[in-house]
C-alpha cells in the first residue's frame, strides 16, 4: 500500500500532507477493455493507488485483478500469456462463435451452446487474485445485471469470482450466471461505465470508456448484418452512457479510441495496446492536471481531517431510487 | 380542433409488436377530444405517431391492424398478394435474412401515409439512430416512408436506410422514448414506453438464446430511457404492461391490445386532470 518512491515533480509540490482520493471506473467492451492494462499502468507509473474502484464487464475483470494487489505491468504479463498460450483453446471456442452469431440468431432454440463465464474465468484470471472480496487491497464493485429484475446489481462482497462472472456474461456469448436465486448477465446492459457508483467516495472520479464506436466497413455503406448486430450493442451502451453524462460527470474521462475491434478480437492484444497507447498518455496528463488543481483547491479541508484508512463499507445493492429523486428536476 | 389549451407534445416509443399498444393511447386522445400539438416517435411508435398526424384515428389504426394481422392467414395471403417482385425485392441476397423496410412499409401502409411530413395534419418527427456517427437524427422532412423505414430498422433483422448519405438504424438505439425532443415545442408532454414493465416474472431459468438476446436489448432501452428520466422528464410518462410479449409477437396482437387498457385508462385520467387544472 505504501506509495512509490518515484514521485513526480507534481505531486512533491502540491501534495504535501494528504492526496485527494482517487475513484477508478473501468467500463465495459469485451476485448476492446484490454486497452484498461494501459490505464492502470498510468496509475503505477505515476505512485497513485484508486481508493476504491468499480467495474463493468472485462473492467470488473481488470479491476478485480488490480484491486488484488498485482501491479499492472504482471497483469499485463499474465494476460498476454495467456491469450498467446494457454488461450488457444477458448480462443477457438470463441472466434468458433464470433461471426456465426447470426446463426445463433436464425437456429433459434439453441440454448446449450454457451461458455460458462466461471470456467473461462478460472483458465483467464492470475493464480494470486482474490477469492473474495473481503481479501481485496482496494474495495471493488462490481455491476451485473438482474436478468428478470431487469436493474443494475452492485455486488462489493462475498466471493468475487462469481461476481466477475455474472458482470461478463454477455448474452449469446455465455450462459447467465445464477447467485442466490438471481439470474444475472453483463452488467453492460444496465451501467457500461459505473463512475456514478464512486462519485461521492472519491475525491477524483476517472472514467475509462472503452465502448468504442462501429467504423465504416471498407467502401460499403451498409454494415453487414453482423457488423450491424455487434455494433448495435455499442450503440445502445454508448447512448446509455450519453444520457448518464448529462446527470454528472466524472472529473477524468478518457474514451480509449478502440473502435476497430470488436467484442471477441482478444487475439487481437497486441493492436488493442497500440491503439490505445494515446488514451493513456491522455489519461496521464488529465491525471496530473486534475490532480494539481484539487489539491490546491482542497488543500485547507484535506490538512485537518485525516483521511480515512478505511472507506465506509459498501452495501450490497446501490441505492438506486434515492440517486434518482435526487437527479430528478420537479 | 385544437381547443386553447396547453399545447400537448406526444412521444410514442419503440418497441417493436409491443408498441401496438400506441394505439390505444391514441384512441384515449380521440376519445377526451384533445389533438396532440406535435408527435415525436421512434420505431413502432414512429410508424402510429405518423398515421395518427396523417389523419388515422385511433379506432381506425386498431381496425387497420387487426385487418393485418388479427388472422395469420390473412395476413399471409394479403402479403403474398402485394409482392410483386417476389421475395428478391423483400430480402437483400447480399445479406440474407435481412429485410427492406421501405418495400415492406411501401406494401403493408395505407394510402394515407405514402406521402409526405409536409403533408400531415398534426407535426410530427421520426426519430433514427445514425449508425457511424453513434448519434440522433431527426427526421421531419421529406417522403414518410423512408423516414419511417429507418426509424424502425432494427439491426440484423431490417437492413439500414441510407438517407442523405447517412447509414440510419433504428431510432430505439439512441433515443427509445424521445419526448425530450419536443419538449420545446408542448406546454405539456406525454411519453408512452413500450418496452414493457421493469419487472418480469422473476425466476432462475434460463430462457433459450434468441430470447436472451431480446430480453437483454429490453434491457439496454430501459437503461438509456432510466438515465434519461435523471435529468429531463415528461409530464405525464405511461408504460403500459406489455413486458410479458416478445419483439416480434405481432400476432398476439389481441392480447397486447387487452394488456394496455389499463394504461389507456390511466392516461386518460391523467391527461383530464392535467387540462382540467390548468399549470
Amino acid at each position: 500500500m505504501k506509495p512509490t518512491g518515484k514521485a513526480l515533480q507534481v505531486r512533491k509540490q502540491t501534495l504535501p500532507v494528504g492526496r485527494p482520493s482517487i475513484g477508478l471506473a473501468l467500463g465495459g467492451g469485451g476485448a476492446r477493455g484490454l486497452a484498461h492494462i494501459l490505464m492502470l499502468e498510468v496509475f503505477d507509473e505515476l505512485g497513485l493507488r484508486p481508493t476504491v474502484i468499480a467495474g463493468t464487464s472485462i473492467g470488473a475483470v481488470f479491476g478485480a485483478a488490480y484491486a488484488s494487489g498485482l501491479s499492472a505491468r504482471l497483469i499485463r504479463a499474465h494476460t498476454e500469456e495467456v491469450l498467446s498460450q494457454r488461450f488457444d483453446t477458448i480462443r477457438q471456442l470463441l472466434s468458433a462463435r464470433s461471426e456465426p452469431v447470426l446463426k445463433i440468431l436464425n437456429i433459434l432454440p439453441i440454448r446449450s451452446a454457451l461458455l460458462k463465464p466461471e470456467l473461462l474465468l478460472e483458465y483467464l484470471l492470475p493464480s494470486r487474485m482474490a477469492r473474495d472480496f473481503a481479501d481485496l487491497q482496494i474495495p471493488l464493485k462490481v455491476v451485473a445485471t438482474d436478468y428478470y429484475g431487469q436493474e443494475q446489481v452492485v455486488f462489493s462482497e462475498g466471493p468475487l469470482r462469481s461476481a466477475i462472472a455474472a458482470s461478463m456474461a454477455l448474452p449469446a456469448l455465455f450462459s447467465p450466471v445464477t447467485i442466490g436465486g438471481r439470474m444475472f448477465m453483463d452488467g453492460g446492459l444496465v451501467n457500461p461505465l459505473p463512475f456514478d457508483l464512486i462519485k461521492g467516495e472519491a475525491d477524483i472520479t476517472v472514467a475509462v470508456d472503452v465502448s468504442g464506436a462501429p467504423i465504416m466497413a471498407g467502401k460499403r455503406a451498409h454494415p453487414s448484418a453482423f457488423a450491424s448486430l455487434m455494433s448495435s450493442v455499442q450503440i445502445l451502451q454508448r447512448s446509455i452512457v450519453r444520457e448518464k453524462l448529462k446527470v454528472q460527470q466524472p472529473d477524468v474521462y478518457v474514451d480509449v479510441e478502440v473502435d476497430e475491434f470488436y467484442v471477441l478480437d482478444f487475439h487481437r492484444f497486441k493492436q488493442i495496446l497500440a491503439t490505445a497507447a494515446p488514451a493513456k498518455e491522455q489519461l496521464r496528463r488529465q491525471l496530473v492536471r486534475v490532480l494539481a488543481s484539487q489539491t490546491a483547491e482542497t488543500l485547507p479541508a484535506i490538512v485537518a481531517p485525516e483521511p480515512p484508512a478505511h472507506p465506509p463499507p459498501h452495501k450490497r445493492r446501490l441505492p438506486r431510487l434515492k440517486r434518482l429523486s435526487r437527479g430528478h428536476k420537479a | 380542433m385544437t381547443a386553447p389549451g396547453p399545447r400537448i407534445g406526444l412521444a410514442l416509443g419503440g418497441g417493436s409488436a409491443r408498441g401496438l399498444a400506441h394505439v390505444l393511447m391514441l384512441e384515449a386522445f380521440d376519445e377526451l377530444g384533445v389533438k396532440p400539438a406535435i408527435i415525436a416517435g421512434t420505431s413502432m411508435g414512429a410508424i402510429c405517431g405518423a398515421a395518427y398526424a396523417a389523419g388515422l384515428s385511433g379506432a381506425e389504426m386498431r381496425a387497420e391492424f387487426l385487418a393485418l394481422l388479427g388472422r395469420r392467414r390473412h395476413f399471409v395471403r394479403r402479403f403474398a398478394g402485394k409482392l410483386r417482385g417476389g421475395f428478391s425485392a423483400l430480402w437483400s441476397v447480399r445479406a440474407p435474412a435481412v429485410v427492406d423496410n421501405v418495400t415492406l412499409f411501401e406494401m403493408l401502409l395505407p394510402e394515407a401515409m405514402r406521402r409526405d411530413f409536409a403533408s400531415l395534419k398534426i407535426p410530427f418527427v421520426a426519430i433514427a439512430a445514425d449508425f457511424y456517427a453513434i448519434e440522433q437524427v431527426v427526421l421531419d422532412k421529406g417522403p414518410l416512408i423512408p423516414a419511417l423505414a429507418a426509424s424502425s430498422s432494427l439491426p440484423s433483422l431490417a437492413r439500414p436506410v441510407v438517407i442523405d448519405g447517412r447509414v440510419l438504424i433504428d431510432g430505439g438505439f439512441v433515443n427509445p422514448v424521445p419526448y425530450d425532443v419536443i419538449m420545446d415545442r408542448a406546454d405539456l408532454t406525454v411519453a408512452v414506453d413500450v418496452t414493457g414493465d421493469t419487472k418480469r416474472r422473476p425466476g432462475t431459468k434460463i430462457p433459450r438464446t434468441l430470447d436472451l438476446l431480446t430480453g437483454a436489448t429490453q434491457i439496454l432501452f430501459h437503461s438509456i430511457t432510466r438515465e434519461k428520466l435523471k435529468s429531463v422528464a415528461p409530464d405525464i410518462f405511461i408504460r403500459p404492461e406489455v413486458g410479458g410479449f416478445g419483439a416480434l409477437d405481432y400476432f398476439r396482437i389481441a392480447e397486447i391490445f387487452e394488456a394496455a387498457e389499463p394504461a389507456k385508462a390511466l392516461l386518460k385520467h391523467k391527461l383530464s386532470q392535467r387540462l382540467e387544472k390548468p399549470g
